[in-house]
């Protein structure tokens, strides 16, 4: 074999493991970046709530949740104040912000009943972990759900749920 | 030597090796208790179960935002994944499952797109490529409207390049069916394609005449997708005014700057995609072949998108 043959061997031998080692790196990258959307976000307590959803609620029945809680409530036919397709509601930002301030974050339970009222929310869905009502992450603050003469505790296995008093 | 232009066998073997490549990277869908819920997946989850449950989509009363609302999303993937769900009995595996098609699809219809344009070398090339995108990667992972949008997107725009017509009108329908934005891209792809190609023509012949062949193909597409997506807005809303949702008012997306893009598309196809418009403008920037516009016209397209997702798409196709 004449030199020539072997140096353009050599030369693609040397491209082909430039990519391969440079294509790894990218994969590993790839990987990487799409572990975090793999997370579910809900809680395996609120998943199991969903039994206790089905068995007690009727479809379509309106929740007061975050945007991951409405999303899940959906996957059994029942509804939350938040959570979907964003893009054809209308004054969804207000309604972010009023599940985010008002609600979640609200100064007193009835601040919060007040809300749940206004969106025709039956029940409040208060989950176990980090919420996101569209603004920011919180954690929850179960003192807002409290006060008996607004909301009413139905269910609760870590994840609970308030039935909203009319 | 591998003979890959004689003995086609070790193409097929060398492409079954780049669809494992890309099921290994899709396989994470199955490590958690639930699968992925970025992105809206339980609300196509919803419509599925809503169909299984009453025989009925239903367009008038989303489950979005307390309900009560039309819906605009297409309704093609809802109805596959209800399929899905019904043939198998399982909606959890139904979701996970149907990534795993998106899985196989993506490296088939990068290689036969690429193997179009340039041959068998550029085909399987694209085929592995099809794994390295992390923001392709983020989009066909989750159970969505997107993933099986972008799975379907090569095989569209394959049935373009080979002119082979009814089968590129299928699927320009199946996927304005699927997801809006998917469309769009298609559209504004096939668009731009026609308008460089009746360029080109008049540069040679100095008429203004109709585009011939795939360029005539790709119009048919693009008016296609144009009636499909305006359409089925109509039906929804009653109305055709497709820049009036929120999605549009609040301006979703993000400018793609030269940090994201390496971000999202990585080294290989970053290198690639440069080394590539370089080639296609040295060889016949005077006297550009129609497979060399069409290609120059996904680049395009993608170079006027928010999003970088249909950079990694179009890297993947130059960078091969």
């Amino acid at each position: 074999m004449r030199f020539g043959q072997l140096a353009s061997i050599a030369s693609v031998l040397v491209i082909f493991a430039a990519v391969a080692y440079y294509a790894n790196q990218d994969l590993e990258s790839a990987l990487n970046q799409a572990k975090p959307w793999m997370n579910p976000i809900v809680s395996k307590n609120e998943v199991a709530a969903l039994d206790w959803v089905k068995a007690n609620t009727a479809e379509r029945t309106i929740f007061a949740s975050d945007i991951f809680g409405g999303e899940l409530l959906m996957s059994v036919l029942r509804e939350g104040t938040e959570g979907g397709d964003w893009a054809i509601v209308p004054n969804v930002v207000q309604r972010m912000h009023d599940m985010q301030y008002d609600f979640y974050e609200a100064k007193s339970s009835k601040q919060a009943w007040g809300i749940a009222l206004k969106y025709n929310a039956e029940y409040a869905w208060v989950p176990d972990r980090a919420l996101f009502p569209g603004f920011a992450w919180k954690g929850v603050d179960y003192t807002v759900f409290e006060d008996a003469r607004y909301f009413e505790k139905v269910f609760d296995n870590g994840h609970r749920i308030y039935k909203v008093k009319k | 030597m591998i003979d890959l232009q004689g003995d086609k066998r070790w193409i097929y073997a060398l492409l079954a090796i780049a669809i494992a490549a890309s099921v290994y990277s899709h396989s994470m869908v199955w490590k958690e208790f639930y699968y992925p819920t970025f992105g809206n997946t339980n609300l196509h989850v919803a419509f599925a179960q809503h169909m299984i449950a009453h025989g009925e989509y239903p367009i008038q009363n989303d489950y979005s935002y307390g309900g009560g609302i039309p819906t605009l999303y297409v309704p093609g993937y809802r109805i596959l994944l209800a399929g899905t769900a019904f043939a198998v009995g399982s909606m959890d595996f139904a979701v996970r499952l149907l990534v795993m098609l998106f899985a196989v699809m993506l490296p088939i219809g990068f290689f036969l797109f690429a193997r179009e344009l340039f041959g068998d070398f550029a085909g399987l090339a694209a085929a592995f490529f099809a794994s390295l995108p992390a923001e392709l990667l983020i989009y066909t992972i989750r159970p969505l409207p997107q993933g099986l949008g972008l799975a379907l997107l090569p095989f569209a725009f394959y049935a373009i390049a080979a002119d082979k017509r009814k089968t590129a009108l299928i699927l320009t329908f199946v996927i304005a069916m699927v997801h809006q934005e998917t469309i769009a891209f298609l559209a504004a792809g096939a668009f731009a394609f026609t308008f460089l190609q009746v360029l080109a023509d008049f540069g040679r012949t100095r008429k203004i005449a109709l585009p011939q062949g795939a360029a005539w193909t790709a119009l048919l597409c693009w008016a296609l997708a144009l009636i499909a997506y305006v359409g089925w807005h109509f039906i929804a809303t009653g109305n055709a005014d497709v820049f009036g949702i929120a999605q549009f008012q609040n301006h979703e997306g993000n400018s793609v700057e030269f940090n994201l893009f390496l971000d999202k598309n990585g080294m290989v196809l970053t290198i690639g995609s440069l080394l590539g418009l370089v080639a296609l403008a040295a060889n016949n920037i005077t006297n550009p072949k129609e497979k060399e516009l069409l290609l120059i016209a996904l680049a395009l397209s993608a170079s006027r998108s928010s999003k970088t997702i249909w950079w990694a798409c179009a890297c993947s196709w130059t960078g091969s």
